[in-house]
């Protein structure tokens, strides 16, 4: 298992968020987390990176907690956030540096593995740029570079789909198609689910700080008792149940 | 109008507080109260030290008299959307404006007494100290002062009548060098009426044209930048001078960085630090400072006592570089040990005293050129760790 979630409780300050979340995203696996604005999506996300304490339960990545190994648990994960923010003081290229470093890597080999990437988002002759000139796309090519350089196990991306335009959303879907094939797994927050259902092995699906339902698309048919529903049916049934 | 001067007003005065208690820290206030004290003596001992009544005094006095008169400009609190906003009410501003020149004579009123003051024991000089002469100043200044409010006011309806404040100033000389040199009064008298005179003129100026509601914007917004711009010396104003310049030529010590894991936080915060404009600006401020500080200094020990305290105000002031990329969410998820964020700011900040102390302690030799100043430059360098480890690093927000 890349990730293993038990009775996660958690949140911000005295409020808690999350109550009881266990989900689990196994090697080799795309997995969409689903759910509302507010329905504790980046709650869970800050939680697995280490943002935020969870108050009871655990959260495993590559077999350990944070509390237990945090070097290695670091080391499994790497991270796409939903809002770009870089240091103002690197250039493009000492971003990619900085992030070899961090993980250990050798840098000849990673800057060799990084260059077809750089070429599809067009980032190769941008090298030498700060942050303040690059446009809000650029900053999240960055961020998804830097990210999928790793040799990381579990990849979570917060929202991958706003802010790229649909070659980049494309390209993206490929890196996460050759990592899944080297056995890693990726957890991404969405609303678009017309993407995600296409993108996705399985789905949790979230609400009220609550797992409501997991499983593959057949697995949520079934459920919920609807055939050839697409994944944006059976939000709308859930979501429609919660109003109920 | 009167209502949105007063709202203006008080906005403006309550962000420009904010910035005025950064500017005068408790540090910068000691050092200012030390230089004005070294500055009044030397002043005294100067105007005690004057023999008779030299021939230089009278045009001196006249032109510290006429060189004061343009401070203070016309604060109208203008922004860009009033072009838009206020167009329709811009023939109905009178009101506004007269409140905004009544605040802007603040400043000018407070310049002139303290000048007036000031040059009163040296237009004296080598005769009887009346205080006549004193008070028929401050009328003669703060009149022709207001005169060059009104002018500033009036330019922003008719545009030429900015040049009329060069013939303030002039006329200002003229007036106190004659004064100074034939009988005060009557002549100072013949000024005020003067200067009354113009202030007449503009309001007959006004009275005939209109407000050029864009001329008294961009120079509103002329004024508030050189305001900025002067905070800007002393702390971080928003919007300005806080951004990165890439600094090519300083590569070489960047590329000093190994780049291994262990040394991630130092490959950032040495850009941090060479690359801000906040902590690149300061540091080279303090250390440029610090040399004519130490070149002041008639003794070795003085000089190390300057090394320690600007020592201990870079160091302080370089704090807040440890938790520069707080906000930025890879600090935190890097699988790097969060203990060497600490200790890669300790050893940088120690490298960056040690080049200051170096510096400031060469100063010192070359000024006083004895054994005692190169034992204080060694002095110097070995307070800078024991500051760094036993006292900076402590103080680092987790």
């Amino acid at each position: 298992m890349s990730l293993e979630i038990n009775a996660l409780s958690g949140g911000y300050g005295q409020v808690p968020v999350l109550h009881d979340v266990t989900f689990s995203v196994p090697d080799g696996q795309v997995v969409g987390l689903i759910g509302l604005n507010g329905a504790g999506k980046s709650t869970t996300i800050k939680h697995i990176i280490g943002l935020l304490k969870p108050r009871s339960g655990s959260i495993k990545v590559g077999g350990v907690t944070l509390a237990s190994d945090e070097n290695t648990y670091r080391q499994n994960l790497a991270y796409v956030p939903e809002t770009p923010v870089l240091y103002p003081d690197l250039t493009l290229r000492e971003h990619l540096e900085l992030t070899m470093m961090a993980y250990g890597l050798d840098q000849k080999q990673a800057l060799a593995d990084l260059e077809p990437m750089l070429e599809k988002f067009r980032l190769q002759n941008k090298l030498n740029w700060f942050p303040d000139n690059f446009s809000k796309g650029m900053n999240q090519k960055v961020m998804i570079a830097s990210a999928f350089m790793t040799h990381a196990k579990l990849f979570i991306i917060d929202e991958p789909f706003t802010g790229l335009d649909p070659l980049a959303i494309h390209d993206l879907l490929d890196l996460v198609r050759v990592k899944k094939a080297e056995g890693a797994s990726v957890l991404m927050s969405t609303h678009v689910l017309a993407t995600a259902e296409t993108a996705a092995d399985s789905f949790v699906l979230l609400g009220d700080g609550q797992v409501k339902a997991t499983g593959t698309l057949d697995e949520l048919r079934a459920k919920l008792h609807i055939a050839d529903a697409s994944l944006d049916d059976i939000y709308m049934a859930m979501t429609g149940e919660e109003g109920r | 109008m009167d209502k949105l001067w007063q709202t203006r007003l008080r906005r403006h005065q309550k962000n420009q507080a904010k910035y005025l208690q950064r500017v005068f820290n408790d540090h910068f206030v000691l050092v200012l109260l030390v230089m004005f004290g070294a500055l009044l003596y030397a002043y005294s001992n100067f105007v005690r030290g004057i023999v008779g009544r030299p021939i230089w005094v009278s045009p001196v006095v006249a032109l510290i008299c006429a060189a004061t008169i343009p401070l203070g400009r016309l604060a109208t609190l203008f922004v860009p959307a009033d072009a838009t906003f206020l167009l329709p009410q811009a023939g109905k501003m009178r009101g506004y404006l007269n409140q905004a020149r009544r605040y802007s004579m603040m400043l000018p009123a407070v310049v002139q007494l303290a000048v007036s003051i000031a040059v009163w024991p040296l237009m004296t000089v080598g005769g009887n100290p009346n205080v006549a002469l004193m008070v028929a100043l401050i009328i003669l200044q703060l009149t022709v002062a207001y005169a060059n409010m009104s002018v500033q006011l009036t330019s922003i309806f008719v545009p030429r009548w900015s040049r009329v404040r060069v013939w303030l100033v002039a006329g200002d000389f003229v007036i106190v060098l004659l004064g100074l040199t034939t009988w005060f009064l009557p002549v100072a008298l013949l000024g005020v009426i003067l200067a009354a005179g113009v202030t007449y003129r503009t309001v007959a100026a006004r009275n005939r044209a209109q407000l050029d509601l864009l001329t008294a914007i961009k120079r509103e917004g002329a004024r508030m930048a050189t305001i900025y711009r002067f905070y800007n010396l002393f702390t971080d104003v928003p919007g300005l001078g806080g951004g990165v310049r890439r600094r090519l030529y300083l590569d070489f010590l960047v590329n000093k960085v190994r780049p291994v894991q262990g040394n991630t936080w130092m490959y950032l915060l040495v850009r941090g630090l060479l690359r801000s404009q906040e902590y690149f600006g300061l540091c080279v401020r303090l250390i440029i400072v610090g040399m004519i500080a130490t070149w002041l200094c008639p003794t070795w020990w003085l000089a190390l006592l300057v090394n320690a305290g600007f020592s201990y105000l870079l160091g302080y002031q370089l704090l807040p570089l440890a938790t520069r990329y707080r906000d930025v969410v890879f600090t935190h998820i890097y699988p790097v040990d969060p203990a060497l964020r600490k200790q890669a700011w300790s050893k940088l900040v120690t490298i960056v005293l040690l080049v200051q102390a170096v510096l400031l302690g060469l100063t010192a030799i070359v000024h006083v050129p004895e054994l005692m100043s190169a034992a204080a430059l060694l002095l110097g360098c070995i307070f800078v760790p024991v500051l760094v480890r036993g006292y900076l690093t402590r103080r680092i927000a987790d």
